[in-house]
């Protein structure tokens, strides 16, 4: 930025040199040939001579001659004054110079045209250049004949003068530019800083920090503007996200209160129909089957307002975790257990492989939740599978723990794929569902798995069976606790820090 | 077993379930329906446990719970509709021994009851002494300094469970399986709160307990007296 600007200083600076050069010299060189011409025509005007009459023709050349080099001493000095008679022979000559410097145009111009004329020579004699001004010299009350005197005007002062003058300019040019320079990078600075600061402050929005405003620029120039606009606008996004945070909030709210609404009613009905179902022995054979189905579809029922309930906590944003360190095989472990006389009830066999090859299957969680999570997906693994078994590998890989869930079941179609992690989503509406799930299960075990900053996948193909992939960071073991210093007096268990779910 | 239970809820279709399942069980029901009277009922009816909503018009369920601890170790479980983390640990916080959820199954609730009145045979007079502390478990007396400690009928039991094993460390499953009588998973945060209820009461300094410490990723157990780690602690903590 510093340079480009630099650039075009530079060549500006150029520019106006070389024309203000230009310029000068011209001035000074009409200057000095019209000062010449002038001096020239003094000299060389005859009534200059004064009276000559009854001179001969000596006397007269000689007050000539006496004439023009009176005009060497004045202030705009000659360097020589040649004398050159209509009969081709030099009558004078005063310094280096002689006619045969004088360069044949002029002369001719002298000769021929009987005018008063000049032109620059380079100096034969001296170095640098020299102008050279012609004049006729006609004496009529004498028998001295027409003759053309040549001077010999030095320009060593016109030379020094641009040179100076040149210097000059460089000089002022390097100073010039060296200020544009620093000023340029001082006022790129003061407008870049604002900018950084304004990006930085987009940047820290961008990152959720809606309070961040740009600092008000006191300026009323174009920055302070955009500040203002900036900051307005940002003012109403919060606001804006606000409103819909409060939406949000309401609606998650207002699921939460109905289901705790739910939950008196519930627990009467719950009573009431354990206590029908208890006493249902006594009871016609009808309302002994409505007992039943009373009891099993209250279990249901119960079910969903419980994950009901949950998804609206995961929405609402009201979650925190309390991870405590979870072997993860032995989580699963107990899984398998809790759920060995459904898999016994439907003849599937459900194996569980642990693979400690890179480490143990550690990480930071809440085992309620992740139990939850596997049960889930064992249970629906179960309870897809025909005719085969549940197959469940658990492991690290790298910085994660790794536990893939695959069964033998019918498999999911790809239109479904997508759609199977979606609250409510039945990938398969005709199948009996016996195991009576409330249809939130993986979406639950979606928000659980992503609480604990982790994720989970599904891979099938139909008539291949499903394989669920769950993984999360795996952390790595404590030091054994030692002794006494095991002790602490802290009250809660807290040995990886609390995260909480945005809203 | 008999026992008389204070029932305290608004709902007067679940007390009056709760009624039907109670006398089944055996137990005598008393009901209330109002916080501002259920202080004045406890006082009447003098129940084994009390039932208690934490959702009540007038005097909600939290300052009962308080006002019955000023005066009484009754049992208290509450019944909640909430299980945000906040209402429950609250509860707990007010003194209730423990909490079931709405909805709940007549066999659940009749196990919580059970558990809270349940009182364990002990063979004859047993004398535990720990610290400065002596429990005499027969009349569920407890001194410390020699004098009397003002404890609840569980948080006796939660003290004594860990003193009859000095030193060992119990898990919170095992307190709860012991003392609250959970036979699968419960609530661990029931022992976390009211092992700092108890040392509120026992503890020279509840924030640097002596007496009842954790075993941090294990859970709790009596402290050993005049160890290398105490001496030093007790000397500046003792004045």
């Amino acid at each position: 930025m510093v340079l480009f600007t630099s650039a075009i200083v530079v060549g500006a600076l150029l520019l106006l040199g070389a024309a203000l050069n230009a310029l000068l010299a011209k001035s000074l060189y009409t200057q000095q040939s019209a000062d010449a011409v002038q001096q020239v025509k003094q000299l060389t005007r005859q009534t200059e001579l004064g009276d000559v009459t009854g001179f001969d023709t000596r006397q007269v050349q000689t007050k000539l001659q006496e004439r023009l080099t009176s005009g060497q001493s004045g202030q705009l000095s000659f360097q020589a004054v040649v004398l050159y008679g209509a009969d081709g022979t030099e009558t004078f000559s005063n310094g280096n110079y002689r006619f045969r410097h004088v360069p044949a145009g002029l002369a001719e111009r002298v000769t021929l045209r009987g005018e008063l004329a000049y032109v620059y020579i380079r100096s034969p004699v001296d170095p640098g250049r020299m102008l050279v001004v012609g004049a006729p010299i006609r004496i009529d009350q004498s028998d001295v004949g027409p003759q053309q005197a040549y001077f010999f005007y030095p320009l060593n002062f016109q030379e020094e003068t641009l040179a100076k003058l040149s210097n000059f300019l460089l000089i002022v040019g390097a100073g010039l530019l060296a200020a544009v320079v620093i000023l340029a990078a001082i006022s790129i600075g003061r407008v870049l800083k604002p900018i950084q600061r304004a990006r930085d402050v987009a940047e820290e929005i961008a990152a959720g920090n809606l309070a961040a405003r740009i600092p008000q620029a006191t300026s009323q120039d174009d920055f302070g503007k955009l500040a203002e606009s900036f900051n307005r606008m940002t003012d109403n996004l919060a606001q804006k996200i606000g409103e819909l945070e409060h939406v949000g909030s309401l609606q998650a709210r207002f699921v939460s209160d109905v289901s705790h609404e739910l939950r008196t009613p519930l627990a009467t009905v719950r009573m009431a129909a354990d206590y029908i179902h208890a006493a249902r022995a006594g009871l016609p054979p009808d309302a002994q089957r409505a007992a039943v189905l009373l009891e099993r579809e209250l279990e249901r029922f119960e079910n969903l307002l419980e994950d009901l309930l949950e998804i609206s906590r995961f929405d609402a944003g009201v979650i925190n975790l309390e991870p405590v360190e979870v072997d993860v095989s032995s989580l699963l472990d107990e899984v398998v257990d809790a759920l060995d006389p459904i898999a016994h009830g439907r003849k599937v066999d459900v194996g569980l492989q642990v693979d400690r090859g890179q480490g143990q299957p550690l990480v930071a969680a809440d085992p309620r939740r992740l139990d939850r999570v596997f049960s889930n997906l064992v249970k629906n693994a179960i309870e897809h599978t025909v005719e085969g078994g549940v197959r469940i590998w658990v492991g690290r890989r790298g910085g994660d723990v790794v536990v893939t869930v695959a069964d033998d079941g019918e498999g999911i179609p790809a239109e479904d794929l997508p759609h199977i992690f979606e609250r409510f989503y039945r990938a398969d509406v005709h199948r009996a569902r016996t195991l009576g799930g409330t249809g939130l299960g993986l979406a639950i075990a979606l928000e659980n798995v992503n609480l604990h900053r982790g994720s989970i996948d599904v891979q099938s193909e139909v008539g291949q069976g499903s394989t669920f992939t769950v993984t999360l960071p795996a952390i790595d073991p404590k030091p054994e606790p030692v002794g006494g210093q095991a002790v602490e007096t802290q009250p809660e268990p807290a040995p990886v820090p609390e995260v909480a779910v945005g809203g | 077993m008999k026992g008389r239970v204070l029932v305290v809820d608004d709902d007067p279709s679940l007390g009056e379930m709760l009624g039907i399942v109670l006398r089944q069980e055996g137990f005598e029901p008393v009901f209330v329906r109002s916080g501002d009277q259920a202080i004045a009922a406890f006082h009447q009816a003098k129940p084994d446990l009390v039932l208690l909503d934490l959702m009540l018009p007038g005097k909600d369920g939290l300052e009962i719970c308080r006002e019955l601890r000023l005066e009484s170790g009754v049992p208290i479980v509450m019944l909640t509709a909430k299980t945000d983390t906040v209402d429950v640990v609250l509860g707990l916080e007010s003194g209730a021994d423990d909490y079931i959820t709405k909805p709940f199954s007549a066999k659940e609730l009749v196990a919580r009851i059970r558990a809270r009145l349940r009182r364990r045979d002990t063979d004859g007079a047993e004398t535990l002494r720990f610290h400065d502390i002596e429990m005499d478990v027969m009349a569920h007396q407890v001194t410390k300094d020699n004098k009397p400690v003002n404890l609840t009928p569980l948080e006796f039991e939660l003290l004594a469970t860990l003193a009859r094993r000095p030193r060992q460390v119990f898990t919170r499953e095992v307190l709860l399986e012991q003392v609250w009588g959970y036979r699968y998973a419960g609530d661990t945060r029931l022992v976390n709160v009211h092992v700092q209820r108890l040392r509120a009461k026992i503890e020279d300094d509840p924030e640097n307990p002596r007496v009842v410490q954790t075993v941090r990723g294990v859970g709790y157990r009596i402290g050993p007296e005049g160890g290398a780690v105490e001496s030093s602690a007790q000397a500046g903590d003792q004045g």
